[in-house]
């Protein structure tokens, strides 16, 4: 089990292995399982995650009950289509699949949490983007998915990643900064250039507050989920260009514990401030609920 | 470190029913852990909700979630949300309670979730830490109460403190670490036990332990 990233970068680099082989390896040993069956249960959580973003924009889209979110991945596929976004295919495609997985976790779907399910977007829409992008096969896909988890599990053990503890730092935050130091891997970058962008894409999401109108899972998680998609991809970026981030990682994530404490408790999860307490948040909770659940 | 979240899946995972790990995926699993107190279905389910769980349970779907898990629903189920009708069908009364004081066990995505049948009443205490990862914090039955330290597995069993001896060595035969115990006074001669192991045993573990105890549960 590696207890700091600086760890895991170390065994990295002395083993001359990729952090994805690595986390196979400490599940293998946790596990008791072989090599083969953790390999295919992640191939069943990608399939999920697949699923789930296709589900999200194909046709018309998904719409929750409450009919806050939902039709919007579509929305941005039929944009992106007519190729005239301001930031790009590969930007929009990321957006869309973010929404998208979303759109169907807000509509009570099926989702795979990563790491959880207000932040499930962040790493399908960057994932997807990359597929595109880079032709990237099933293989290389999973090591993505391992090599976010072995960032994300660091960050659970010595952080949090609940909204309720710690904001949506915690949540789209980690997300963003795991499929950071994914991108970074699949792209052909070194383990210390993964760690650099996960440190970057946490640094720029400290103090995101979690205020979830009326108290669901919809607004404003679904677009937070675009800004950690999209956050994600510029901090692998930055890494991929050399830039190295003043505070390493370890210490981002003990910040992300710190902020997360001092957070006042209405901007965690419990729907009573931020965005949630405005009047047309308050407006919609009423409306929804019939009453002031307060 | 206090390692909450020691495999990959934890983190690229739990594959569930949305809108919240922590609200509706935990939920559900502090729904069938609080089952297996009960050996029957419960005729009433009581649900205390504390701080972000008070605030937030209707939003996220954490009632139908703890209804579900305690109905033995998958976290995977589609008919997930359907569980609240299931329930009324079924004929269980449903008690939600939103309780203004701090958790209990200062933790905020706290449940209490009682269920009664007959004369039988037990009750679990519990929060969902993330993830989809819970810790049980403490047991009920009728009024004996046991405090635990969160982390799942748990063994559950009774026995008197003899009998103890042979069940932990059984584990320790069986290379089951135990990484804490804890215990309350039923009678005379027997004690209720709780385990906290790093490993959920197997089956034909858990089978030869029989032989020393009564009512063994593995949260």
């Amino acid at each position: 089990m590696y207890h700091k990233i600086t760890e895991l970068i170390k065994a990295a680099e002395t083993r001359q292995m990729t952090i994805a082989q690595l986390m196979l390896e400490q599940e293998c040993t946790y596990s008791k399982e072989t090599e083969e069956t953790v390999l295919l249960r992640m191939k069943q959580q990608l399939a999920v995650m697949h699923k789930a973003a296709s589900k999200g924009s194909a046709g018309n889209g998904v719409s929750s009950k409450t009919g806050l979110t939902g039709h919007q991945a579509a929305q941005l596929a039929a944009y992106r289509r007519q190729g005239h976004s301001l930031s790009g295919d590969t930007i929009l495609t990321a957006m869309e699949n973010a929404v998208a997985t979303n759109e169907v976790n807000a509509a009570m779907g099926v989702i795979c949490a990563a790491p959880t399910a207000g932040s499930s977007g962040t790493l399908p829409g960057v994932l997807f983007a990359l597929e595109k992008k880079l032709n990237l096969d099933v293989k290389a896909e999973i090591d993505f998915l391992l090599c976010a988890s072995g960032f994300g599990l660091i960050v659970a053990n010595n952080a949090s990643i609940a909204g309720a503890t710690g904001g949506c730092q915690a949540e789209v935050g980690s997300a963003s900064a795991m499929a950071a130091a994914g991108a970074v891997a699949v792209s052909g970058g070194s383990p210390q250039q993964s760690a650099q962008a996960f440190a970057f894409a946490l640094s720029n999401l400290l103090g995101l507050v979690c205020d979830p109108v009326a108290g669901l899972v919809e607004v404003p998680c679904v677009s937070r989920n675009v800004v950690g998609a999209v956050n994600a991809l510029s901090a692998a970026d930055m890494a991929l260009a050399g830039l190295v981030s003043k505070v390493p990682a370890d210490e981002v994530i003990m910040a992300m514990k710190d902020v997360g404490q001092r957070m006042p408790r209405e901007l965690r999860e419990t729907g009573l401030g931020g965005l949630a307490a405005t009047p047309t948040g308050t407006n919609i909770k009423v409306k929804i609920f019939g009453k002031d659940i307060q | 470190m206090n390692e909450k979240y020691s495999s990959i899946f934890d983190i690229v995972g739990p594959v569930m029913i949305g809108p919240s790990s922590s609200h509706t995926a935990g939920a559900v699993l502090l729904g069938q852990e609080a089952s297996k107190l009960l050996e029957t279905r419960p005729q009433k389910i009581t649900i205390d909700y504390y701080e972000s769980f008070a605030k937030t349970h209707a939003g996220h779907g954490t009632d139908f979630a703890i209804v579900a898990g305690v109905l033995k629903m998958a976290m995977y189920d589609p008919h997930l949300p359907e569980s609240l009708e299931l329930a009324k069908q079924l004929g269980i009364e449903l008690e939600i309670n939103e309780l203004k004081s701090p958790s209990p066990i200062d933790h905020p995505n706290t449940a209490t979730i009682t269920l009664t049948s007959g004369r039988k009443k037990v009750a679990l205490c519990g929060c969902s830490i993330g993830g989809g990862k819970i810790e049980v914090k403490r047991l009920m039955f009728g009024n004996h109460q046991l405090e635990l330290l969160g982390s799942l597995p748990i063994l559950l069993f009774s026995c008197s403190s003899e009998s103890l001896l042979l069940v932990l060595g059984e584990l320790t035969e069986n290379d089951v670490v135990v990484t804490a115990q804890n215990f309350c006074k039923l009678n005379e001669n027997k004690n209720l036990y709780a385990l906290s192991l790093q490993k959920t045993p197997a089956g034909d573990l858990t089978n030869s332990i029989l032989k020393y105890c009564d009512n063994l549960v593995c949260l």
